[in-house]
C-alpha cells in the first residue's frame, strides 16, 4: 500500500556514505544547502551537480527504487518550473503566440529553481536513506548540544523526533491494517467525489488517531517507570566517532562551494 | 463459498530493495460449508494468503477463484466489491477498527456500504448484536469506546457479521483472551457456521487444539508454501515434521504419544477431546489392544 515511500526509509548498505558521521552528513547537507542558494547561474550550479551526481553513485541506493520513491517530488517541482516560466517577465522575449509569452529571464529562473530543489531533495533523501534514525538524532543533538547553554532543550528535542521517527513503520503498519479492515467491512477510499473521499477517511482516522493518543500514554508511563529523566546528564552506550574520511568528505563539500562561489555571476 | 488457489504467489514490496516474496506456489482447495484452519509459524504467509481471500490483496502470480470471481495479477480492486460482501474478515485485534458515535452505527457501517438502508442495515446490525452475545440495548447507543475491551471485540465482531457473510475469515481472532474467552469466542464462530449448510469459515491460528477441535481440514504453512494437509488427524501424526516447522501437536496428542511410547504399545493418538483422551487412557490401562 505504502510501497513506493522513501521518507523515513533507512536502506541498509555497506557504502562510504553511510559510515561516514551523522554529524558530517548534517553538517555537509547543510553547507551545501546555503551554497545551492548562493549560486545564481546554471553553469555555477554544474559542481553542484556532479557532487550530488557522485554521492549517490557512491551510496549504492538502487536508481529505480530511489526514481519512483521521488515521483511525488518531480511532479511539484515541474509545477513550480511552469508556474515561474509564465510568472516572471523579465529580459528578451523568447517565445510569443498570442497568450503565451516566455521571456529569457522566466526559463532561466524557473531552471534555476527547478536544478536548486531537485538537488536539494535528492541530497535530503539521500540523508535519510543511508542514517539509521538513532544516528540521525545523535547527530542532531550533538550538533543542537552547544545551544543548550542559551535554553534549547536539544535532548528533549533530538527525544521527540526519535520517537517520531521511530513511530513512522509503526503507524504506517497501522494505517494499512486498518485500511484493510474498512475495505473488508465494504469502504471504498477511492471512488466518488472529494468530500466523499474525505468522510471516507473518517473511519480510518479515528481509530488511528485513539491508538496513537493510547500509545504515547503506555510510553510515557513505561519511561516513567524506569525513572527516565531527560535532563540529568546522560551518558551514551554508543558514541559517534569522527574519522578522517568525515573530515575529507567536508572539505571536499567546501570545496564544491567554493567552485560554485566562483562560478557565480 | 468453493475457494480454489492455483499456483499463487505474493511479492510485497515489489521492485524495491525490501522485496518480499510472502506466498510462492500456493496450490489449495476449500469447499463450501466447511470449517478449515491454517497454521504455521510467524511469517510463514498465512495473513498474507487469507487475504487473497477476500480481494484485500490481488495476486502476483497464478490465481484466486473466490465462487464464480477469479482474481487474477491485474484484477481492479473496484471489481472486489460483491466478494467483501460474500466473504467476512475479523482480523487480529478486531477492536482497533471501531470508530462510529454509537456501537448501532459502528455495526451498521458494513451492511450500509454494501448498499442497504439505513433501517435494514440497522436492524441487521441488532440481530448481529444479540448473536455476539450484547444483549442489553442500552450499550446500543454508547460510545464504542466507552466499553471494555472484550465487549468492543464482540461489537467488532458483530459489525463483520451484520454483513451476512457465507464466509467468514479468521486471523487470529482469538489473540489476547484468556483460555476461557478463547473458548467462548470461538464456540460464538462455530455455532455461526453451524446455522446454515452453504457458510463456512478459515481460522488462522497459533494454538493446534482450536485448530484440531474448531476445523475438519487442516492446511500447515512453511516458508510461503502449503506443506501438509488433512484432516486433524492425519495432519497431527506427522509430529516431527510438524516439529521441523516450528509447530506442536495438541496438548492430548502429545501426552498420547509420550505415554504409547512408555507402555511401548500402539494407541490411538487422535484424540482432541479430554474425554476422548480419558478414555483412550483408560483402555491402555485395561490393557484392551482393540485394533487402532
Ligand atoms: N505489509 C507488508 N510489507 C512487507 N512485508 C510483509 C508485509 N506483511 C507481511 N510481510 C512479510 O511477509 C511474510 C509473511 O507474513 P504474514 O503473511 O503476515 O505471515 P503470518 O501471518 O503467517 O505470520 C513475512 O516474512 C512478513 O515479514
Ligand atoms: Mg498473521
Amino acid at each position: 500500500m505504502f510501497d513506493n515511500l522513501i521518507i523515513g526509509q533507512y536502506v541498509p548498505r555497506e557504502s562510504v556514505i553511510h559510515r561516514m558521521d551523522p554529524r558530517a552528513k548534517l553538517v555537509c547537507l547543510f553547507l551545501f544547502m546555503i551554497v545551492l542558494f548562493i549560486g545564481n547561474r546554471i553553469i555555477a550550479l554544474l559542481p553542484g551537480i556532479l557532487f550530488v551526481a557522485v554521492a549517490f553513485w557512491l551510496a549504492q541506493i538502487p536508481l529505480r527504487f530511489f526514481a519512483k520513491g521521488l515521483r511525488l517530488i518531480v511532479i511539484i517541482i515541474t509545477i513550480t518550473f511552469i508556474l515561474h516560466l509564465f510568472m516572471t517577465r523579465e529580459g528578451n522575449v523568447l517565445v510569443d503566440i498570442g497568450w503565451l509569452t516566455i521571456y529569457e529571464g522566466a526559463l532561466t529562473q524557473a531552471s534555476l529553481i527547478a536544478v536548486r530543489l531537485f538537488l536539494l531533495v535528492i541530497l535530503a533523501s539521500m540523508l535519510t536513506l543511508t542514517t539509521t534514525p538513532i544516528d540521525l538524532t545523535d547527530g542532531l543533538e550533538t550538533l543542537f548540544g552547544p545551544l543548550k547553554k542559551i535554553g534549547v532543550p536539544a535532548h528533549e528535542l533530538a527525544l521527540t523526533m526519535s520517537i517520531a521517527l521511530r513511530f513512522i513503520p509503526t503507524l504506517l503498519g497501522e494505517t494499512e491494517k486498518i485500511v484493510k479492515a474498512q475495505l473488508a467491512r465494504g469502504a471504498s477510499f477511492s471512488e466518488g467525489s472529494l468530500v466523499k473521499r474525505a468522510k471516507a477517511l473518517i473511519p480510518l482516522l479515528v481509530p488511528l488517531l485513539i491508538q496513537s493518543f493510547k500509545r504515547a500514554e503506555d510510553l510515557a508511563t513505561a519511561m516513567e517507570a524506569r525513572g527516565y529523566d531527560g535532563s540529568s546528564e546522560r551518558t551514551k552506550y554508543r558514541e559517534l566517532t569522527w574519522k578522517r574520511s568525515d573530515t575529507f568528505m567536508l572539505m571536499v563539500t567546501i570545496l564544491t562551494g567554493v567552485m560554485i562561489l566562483i562560478l557565480r555571476g | 463459498m468453493h475457494i480454489k488457489a492455483q499456483d499463487l504467489g505474493y511479492t510485497y514490496m515489489k521492485n524495491t530493495p525490501f522485496e518480499k516474496k510472502a506466498l510462492d506456489g500456493v496450490n489449495l482447495e476449500i469447499k463450501e460449508g466447511s470449517r478449515v484452519a491454517i497454521v504455521g509459524h510467524t511469517g510463514s504467509g498465512k495473513s498474507t494468503l487469507v487475504q487473497h481471500m477476500n480481494g484485500l490483496l490481488i495476486p502476483s502470480e497464478g490465481s484466486l477463484t473466490a465462487g464464480e470471481m477469479e482474481i487474477r495479477p491485474g484484477t481492479k480492486q473496484k471489481t472486489l466489491s460483491k466478494l467483501r460482501q460474500r466473504v467476512g474478515m475479523v482480523f487480529q485485534f478486531p477492536e482497533h477498527q471501531l470508530f462510529d458515535e454509537t456501537v448501532e452505527k459502528d455495526v451498521a457501517f458494513g451492511p450500509m456500504n454494501f448498499g442497504l438502508t439505513r433501517e435494514e442495515a440497522c436492524g441487521r446490525g441488532r440481530d448481529a448484536l444479540r448473536k455476539v452475545g450484547l444483549h442489553d440495548e442500552s450499550l446500543y447507543k454508547k460510545s464504542p469506546f466507552e466499553l471494555s475491551g472484550g465487549q468492543m471485540r464482540r461489537v467488532a465482531i458483530a459489525g463483520v457479521l451484520a454483513s451476512e457473510p457465507e464466509m467468514l475469515i479468521l486471523d487470529e481472532p482469538t489473540a489476547g483472551l484468556d483460555p476461557e474467552g478463547r473458548v467462548k469466542m470461538m464456540e460464538l464462530f462455530s455455532g455461526w457456521q453451524k446455522e446454515s449448510e452453504a457458510r463456512s469459515y478459515v481460522l488462522v491460528t497459533h494454538h493446534m487444539e482450536d485448530a484440531a477441535t474448531y476445523a475438519d481440514y487442516i492446511f500447515v504453512m512453511h516458508q510461503g508454501t502449503v506443506v501438509l494437509e488433512g484432516s486433524p488427524e492425519v495432519v497431527f501424526s506427522h509430529e516431527e515434521r510438524l516439529q521441523q516447522w516450528g509447530l506442536g501437536v495438541p496438548k492430548t496428542t502429545k501426552l498420547l504419544i509420550e505415554l504409547s511410547k512408555k507402555a511401548n504399545t500402539p494407541i490411538n493418538v487422535a484424540s482432541f477431546s479430554v474425554e476422548d483422551t480419558a478414555k483412550e487412557i483408560v483402555r491402555l490401562l485395561k490393557g484392551d489392544k482393540r485394533d487402532v
